[in-house]
């Protein structure tokens, strides 16, 4: 007997692999860093007293939150894309729909985490005090 | 007791669709198996009704079907597993995700293509030793649980991504596939990697636990799933 082969199956090499760990790392991470943002935006503070100067003086002055928030983006954000990736793979068969929807998805997320980031980093655009 | 028994049934010569009979059982007893309900209505009141079914004692495995909305061995669920009380409703169906052929009875032939797809033999191209391939009971321990499988398909067929995507490769072949990939004897495992590691492979598992819920030799199979992952994870590219 000689090693087997499938033509049932073809191979598509190791993104896969890493997206799985990406997800477990992820997944585990934002337990922590969605209920902890949840309490701090919900419980302590509300609508009614959180604003633009309190984001800016509370949260973006210290560099502590703005790395928690970083985290929060970047894990939250791959986490739910690649989550809504693999759902859409279950029941989108046809292979150029499917690269289309990922694609449009695709650029929403990296709208989404380039706008979060370049708010975070404050750069070229720095919150006024 | 008295016991209801639904049964979903089709018969392609005669049926557009598949309907409900109901059929109402007297003397039930609380150990009664549900094949036993089965066969009663077979020998006394509807021979028409087409069941798999062959050993009898859970060790064939051709008597899996979805009982009470779970799957499950005919020849092993009781009654009184079922219901309490001295009367009740037990509703029988095909397993889902497979083409019904006759009533209870599915076609196996995809389920069985899967099986193949992961090349279930043992294979290792040295020459044999003059006795044995000897191995240390921990090493026979590691792929233990894959070896206690009938091939039911009570765990593909109960598997979600399985019915959203009937080319994904399914619990069952998976399990097939970790019984040889993790047996130090055989040298083919890095190719069984390779074919799970593929589009319809194991990465279509979303981690739901049905299969391990389904599973009447009671196989951690998410479990088995997830190693087979972590060893994918871990195979040199
Ligand atoms: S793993 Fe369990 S449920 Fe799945 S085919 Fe084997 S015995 Fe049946
Ligand atoms: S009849 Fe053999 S497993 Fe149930």
């Amino acid at each position: 007997m000689t090693a087997p082969t499938s033509s049932l199956l073809h191979d598509r090499g190791r993104f896969e692999a890493y997206a799985w760990r990406l997800m477990r790392l992820s997944g585990i991470l934002i337990i922590p860093l969605v209920f902890v943002h949840l309490a701090i935006m919900h419980l302590f503070n509300s609508v009614y007293t959180i604003d633009y100067q309190w984001v800016v003086e509370k949260r973006w002055a210290l560099l502590g939150w703005r790395i928690y928030d970083a985290f929060l983006l970047w894990f939250a954000g791959l986490h739910g894309f690649n989550g809504l990736r693999n759902v859409l793979k279950d029941y989108v068969h046809h292979k150029l729909v499917y690269r289309g929807i990922v694609i449009a998805m695709l650029t929403v997320m990296m709208a989404v985490l380039g706008l979060g980031t370049i708010a975070l980093i404050g750069a070229p655009f720095s919150p006024v005090f | 007791m008295d016991i209801r028994l639904r049964i979903r049934r089709f018969n392609p010569e005669v049926d557009q669709e598949s309907y409900w009979a109901e059929y109402d059982l007297k003397d039930v007893q609380p150990v009664d198996r549900v094949l036993d309900l089965l066969e009663h209505v077979k020998g006394h009141i509807d021979g028409t009704l087409g069941l798999r079914r062959s050993c009898g004692h859970g060790i064939c495995g051709s008597d899996a079907m979805r009982i009470n909305g779970q799957n499950m061995l005919a020849c092993k669920v009781l009654v009184r597993n079922l219901v309490q009380g001295d009367k009740g409703t037990i509703q029988v169906e095909p397993m889902l995700g497979l083409p019904v052929i006759k009533d209870l009875i599915v076609d196996m032939e995809p389920f069985f293509e899967h099986y193949r797809a992961v090349v279930p033999y043992f294979i290792n191209d040295d020459p044999a030793p003059e006795r044995e391939r000897l191995q240390r009971p921990a090493e026979r321990e590691r792929f233990d649980e894959g070896t206690k499988c009938i091939l039911c398909a009570a765990c593909t067929t109960s598997c979600p991504s399985f019915w959203a995507d009937r080319t994904y490769i399914g619990p069952a072949a998976i399990v097939q596939a970790h019984r040889f990939i993790f047996d130090g004897r055989d040298t083919a495992g890095d190719s069984r990697l390779a074919i799970l590691a593929s589009e319809k492979g194991v990465w279509r598992c979303r981690t739901i636990f049905n299969c391990t819920m389904a599973c009447p030799r009671e196989i951690p199979v998410t479990q088995l799933i997830a190693e087979v992952k972590k060893a994918i994870g871990k195979q040199k590219p």
